[in-house]
């Protein structure tokens, strides 16, 4: 692949190799604390040069060491958005040469498969959908490759412990930026009254239990609940759950509400609570946080 | 013989049907968790098999009345809790067990309680339209992907196998659903110069965009079929005398080629939902761990073989049925019923009666026998 689309194009894995020897000094990260900022406030700069791929990289860790998934979602986002602008622009043989590390489907006729649209992006039923195909187009292509690069930028495999102290740090520094950009309308009421959490308080059958603890313990994080009563809570939820072939332990309680309280960045989600069977449209047609519903 | 008798002779009649004949090792079989029911649907989970033999002795010895296997492939199936089984991947899988028929059906005599063609009729239509228009129609998998089983009571299942679809999570799953359920509206509307044109499909679109656009091609064929969809006299004939421009604007994706067709296309797209849109168990598509009747095993609540429909005229009551109907059995009927099984009506009075072993099984696994 061209040095210089992988210049251009960070995220490719060609880019990788560049990043064997690369150094991090305070400067580095002094920068990559400017561009994360920038994309945060929604005026992306997009790392470039001899060092893209190291920067972006950098980028990214100081994004993911931030543990704030808004700030996530965001950085994701603007980020997807400039390098899908760069692409529309590119001619047809690296825009294809850039595209297929994406969506390995696509075609020359700018066609991807069904199942590399679905990975990556919702509203199929307004494409153009034949035998497994799904006709974009150039442009559609481009949107489609926007969701993708925005898919890969919210995923991280790494270990949190693992991230170096000096980003770390970087990343703290940055954090009493994140409340500027919080959404000011967001659901001020309590999680735990909502009528759904208080069903699931009362006990869910095996097959839901361990969505239902996650739930109560989202709930009652957001709420600002102690910990301590979060594992009491959890405990008796433990014991009014169905026991099925197996109980959902007091340990798998303990589990959920220290997972939970360490990443108090997840946000309650009306949608997976209705996809596991734990809230209903007619109990979800009369919550107060419907009109905030963002997930 | 009372109700415990009764289970106890189910049991038994299943033991004699495991130790002739067992079900199929699905695909990756030892890659997949088992859950197995002896009372109710699923008593015991978590069961994973090492060998072809072990599982076929698992049937013949313990003849379960609910067999189970996971749509999930595991590296180490047995393994608990969920997270201990490292789940590899799961193949897609859908589940209609809820008839479209009016409510009044069900209120009818024409309803049967203990078995109802029309229901099946209509649960069966309903799978075999996500296979083929949907499955491999728009999704484009390849028939031998796809498996369209009989659940065994009142409903059907569809397993993709596909390798493709192993490592889609639930959010895409998710896609493919709201594809099937199809959109909520297809036009645009754009505002042009303080008015608002309205903008579709055309004569070159795919999927739901063509289903629309065929279904508003017949919908303009005639005077008659225009004021089927709520269109006045008027409009319907200035549209068919200039059918050749207004097909042809069409064709290009302007829907107002004549003013005030909005309610006519709504008209027309919710008959486009009507018949293609498809409601199966979201659940079970989604779950990435969920537990299916495992194929061609016996179902307890009614005796029938949870069958693969390979034949086109696939008929569950005469098809799916694993017990003799030469044989018969004496048993003792809590209530009157009448109901269709194998071409033929089968008429039960209350109390003692002989009956083929087949409807005896039925009858036993509906819990409608007392003694």
């Amino acid at each position: 692949m061209a040095e210089d689309l992988t210049g251009r194009y960070p995220f490719l894995a060609a880019a990788r190799k560049s990043l064997r020897d690369a150094g991090v000094s305070a400067r580095d990260l002094d920068e990559a604390k400017t561009r994360v900022r920038a994309a945060l406030e929604r005026k992306p700069v997009l790392p470039a040069g001899g060092n893209a791929a190291r920067d972006y990289a950098l980028d990214r860790l100081l994004v993911f060491a931030l543990d704030d998934s808004l700030a996530l979602k965001r950085y994701a986002r603007e980020t997807a958005k400039a390098y899908a602008r760069r692409l529309a622009d590119e001619e047809d043989e690296g825009f294809k040469a850039v595209a297929r590390e994406l969506l390995p489907s696509l075609a020359d006729d700018y066609s991807v498969g069904v199942l590399d649209f679905i990975t990556n992006a919702g509203n199929l039923a307004g494409e153009d959908v034949s035998k497994g195909r799904v006709l974009l187009g150039r442009e559609g292509a481009v949107r489609l490759l926007r969701y993708a690069l925005e898919t890969r930028l919210l995923t991280y495999s790494g270990s949190r412990a693992k991230i170096p102290a000096e980003v770390t740090h970087a990343a703290s520094e940055l954090k009493p930026l994140l409340s500027a950009f919080k959404p000011a309308r967001l659901f001020k009421g309590s999680l735990y009254a909502l009528p759904c959490i208080q069903r699931i308080r009362a006990g869910v059958p095996e097959g839901k239990r361990y969505y239902g603890a996650m739930a109560l313990a989202i709930a009652l994080n957001a709420d600002g609940a102690p910990r301590e009563r979060a594992l009491a809570e959890l405990e008796d939820y433990a014991e009014r759950c169905g026991k099925g072939t197996d109980e959902f332990s007091k340990r798998e309680a303990h589990t959920t509400v220290d997972w939970i309280y360490k990443h108090p960045g997840i946000m309650l989600s009306c949608r997976t609570l209705e996809s596991q069977g734990l809230a209903n449209e007619a109990e979800c047609a009369k919550c107060a946080r419907r009109r905030f519903r963002r997930t | 013989m009372c109700a415990e008798a009764v289970q106890t002779d189910l049991k038994r009649k299943f033991a004699e049907y495991y130790t002739r004949k067992q079900p199929p090792l699905p695909p990756d079989y030892a890659q997949r968790e088992y859950g197995f029911g002896f009372e109710k649907k699923i008593d015991y989970r978590h069961k994973a098999f090492g060998s072809a033999r072990e599982f076929a002795e698992y049937f013949a010895v313990q003849a379960p009345l609910y067999a189970s296997y996971s749509t999930a492939v595991y590296r180490y199936p047995d393994a608990r809790p969920m997270e201990a089984k490292e789940w590899l991947g799961a193949d897609l899988a859908f589940d209609f067990d809820v008839p479209r028929l009016p409510k009044e059906h069900f209120a009818s005599p024409e309803h049967n309680p203990i078995v109802c063609r029309k229901c099946l009729d209509a649960i069966l239509k309903d799978a075999r339209q996500l296979v083929e228009e949907y499955l491999t129609g728009d999704f484009g998998f390849s028939k031998q992907d796809v498996t369209l089983v009989y659940s065994g009571s009142k409903g059907y299942h569809v397993h993709v196998r596909a390798q493709a679809v192993r490592a889609l999570g639930q959010e895409a799953r998710r896609r493919l659903l709201d594809y099937i359920k199809g959109p909520k509206d297809l036009l645009e509307r754009v505002p042009d110069n303080r008015k608002i044109m309205l903008r579709g499909p055309t004569a070159s679109s795919a999927g739901w965009n063509g289903k629309f656009y065929s279904r508003a091609l017949a919908a303009l064929e005639t005077v008659e079929s225009m004021r089927a969809f709520g269109l006045s006299k008027a409009k319907a004939e200035r549209i068919n005398n200039e059918r050749e421009r207004s097909l042809a604007l069409l064709a290009k994706g302007n829907w107002d080629f004549q003013p005030g067709l909005e309610k006519f296309w709504v008209a027309v797209f919710e008959e486009t939902r009507r018949e293609h849109s498809l409601e199966p168990d979201a659940q079970v598509t989604l779950d990435l761990a969920r537990l299916i009747r495992l194929p061609d095993s016996l179902h307890g609540s009614t005796g029938f073989l949870a069958a693969t429909v390979a034949k086109p005229n696939f008929d569950p009551l005469r098809d799916a049925i694993a017990f003799s109907w030469r044989r018969t059995e004496r048993v003792n009927a809590k209530e009157a019923f009448c109901f269709e099984l194998a071409n033929e009506t089968i008429e039960v009075k209350q109390g003692e009666n002989e009956l083929p072993e087949a409807a005896a099984v039925l009858l036993a696994g509906k819990g409608k026998l007392v003694n």
